[in-house]
């Protein structure tokens, strides 16, 4: 797979999940990924041909998927071992994805982005939007790659990847946390801790235990909001 | 340019970020840290940008779409708190009789209630929309060739367009009919405002990353930012 390939293949996923839809979830966008990246008019007879159903994966971990199975329609294989491959390969993206993905590293370069933000930085938006961007653009990339090298053999490396990067980045969240407790508690006030901070750490556990009683961050902005203007009428 | 077109203006640039949500790109760029101050820069206040942005991604900091579940739709939040920002200050900025700038952050304080309240119509938008959705998808099934699949597929953008759009004008519509009702909040700062978006933030981060063993991390990292902080100030 050449670089004009990883390219264009790189462009069809950024559509990946546009007709996301409860009937097919991204169903349609993995036919649509693959007759954008099919090289042959044999591919292309063959991806129409196979009536697909609905498919749910993460969409970072998706260049994977879509490289093995443009490789395996590349190798003529047959239509249901195709299939079988798709159906357990999705979970098992989609599993180490979203953890990955969602549960480390978006909350962790948000976290990061917020500190930069409490610090002042004005650049905290675009730190957050190079170092996302390379590492979601990047695994596309180079998942596409794997995929139609190493066919249904790039799940278990993929997934190996995703456990090594999410132990890393756990440990720089951590990290991260603990910065943003000193400018939350302090404000502007880096020696004189002022009255208002220190409600500050009793709301934290209010809404510590709020959150792990599942209560929504929503409801929980509007009551702390409405409970603050009310207080402040009173006061 | 009159308030409409100016409204039609903030919800064309609204859905364009909310697109990013997952209909295209998934950049990044709807995130309420990212798309605030982006609007911030094209509406002409990047520090308020900044501001909304940092709040509200804090509140949903730890909402997180594991499994096809769906969390809030704290990307409407952000969109929403910034363009009703922006209309408020073109409403406000078009009465004499209405000095804006004693009443900006109470304004700060409606956008923040009213981008949280679009987080649920943007959920129910976003069902509708998947909705719609299902209907492209059986098109697309039945196309034999593949110039319908194509087609089907990238037909998807347009009701995509729309929820942005409606789900950014209704929350403008909604602070033209609270605006009047503003002037009567108490006076808040930017801290203060400030306060209960970063005690949700922190709490959710914590429950996100804390364990037992990772104190030392969560230790070395209060001390880094105390000399950092010490440092800058």
């Amino acid at each position: 797979m050449g670089f004009v390939e990883i390219a264009r293949g790189l462009f069809a996923l950024l559509f990946f999940q546009t007709s996301w839809s409860f009937q097919g979830r991204q169903g349609l966008g993995l036919k649509f990924v693959l007759l954008v990246t099919s090289r042959t008019r044999e591919q292309r007879r063959r991806i129409m041909e196979h009536a697909r159903g609905a498919l749910n994966t993460n969409p970072f971990s998706a260049g994977a998927l879509v490289g093995a199975i443009e490789r395996a329609e590349y190798d003529v294989q047959e239509l249901q071992t195709i299939d079988r491959f798709a159906v357990t390969a999705q979970r098992v993206l989609a599993a180490g994805g979203d953890v990955f993905f969602w549960q480390t590293l978006r909350p962790a370069l948000t976290a990061l982005a917020v500190l930069l933000a409490l610090f002042g930085s004005p650049f905290a938006p675009f730190a957050f939007l190079i170092a996302f961007n390379a590492l979601t653009l990047g695994t596309r990339a180079i998942g596409l790659r794997l995929g139609y090298r190493q066919g249904r053999e790039c799940v278990p490396l993929l997934q190996a990847r995703f456990d090594r990067w999410t132990r890393t980045l756990t440990l720089f969240a951590s990290v991260v946390v603990g910065m943003i407790l000193v400018p939350a508690l302090l404000g502007g006030h880096p020696l004189h801790v002022s009255i208002t901070m220190l409600a500050m750490l009793p709301l934290i556990a209010v809404a510590f235990i709020a959150l792990r009683r599942n209560v929504s961050p929503t409801y929980l902005l509007i009551i702390s909001l409405l409970i603050f203007a009310g207080l402040k009428v009173i006061l | 340019m009159n308030l409409f077109g100016y409204a039609a203006l903030l919800s064309l640039a609204g859905a364009l970020v909310l697109l990013d949500k997952w209909t295209f790109g998934e950049f990044g760029i709807s995130q309420p840290i990212v798309g605030c101050p982006l609007l911030g820069i094209l509406f002409g206040d990047f520090g308020t940008g900044m501001f909304l942005g940092t709040a509200l991604q804090l509140v949903w900091i730890e909402s997180l779409p594991l499994g096809g579940e769906k969390p809030l739709d704290y990307q409407s939040a952000g969109v929403v708190g910034i363009t009703s920002f922006f209309f408020a200050r073109r409403l406000l900025g078009s009465e004499p009789s209405l000095a804006w700038f004693g009443l900006e952050h109470k304004v700060l304080f409606a956008c923040l209630i009213l981008a949280a309240l679009a987080t649920i119509i943007g959920q129910y938008a976003d069902d509708r929309l998947r909705r719609v959705n299902d209907g492209i998808y059986t098109l697309g099934s039945r196309a034999t060739r593949a110039s319908g699949v194509v087609g089907a597929h990238l037909l998807a953008f347009l009701p995509a367009l729309l929820r942005g759009a409606l789900v950014t004008g209704l929350f403008l519509l909604l602070t033209w009919l609270v605006l009047p009702v503003v002037h009567r909040l108490p006076d808040f700062t930017r801290d203060e405002l400030l306060l209960c978006p970063l005690a949700i933030g922190i709490a959710g981060l914590v429950k996100l990353f804390y364990r037992r063993e990772r104190i030392p991390l969560f230790a070395a990292g209060v001390v880094a930012s105390g000399v950092l902080w010490a440092l800058w100030r």
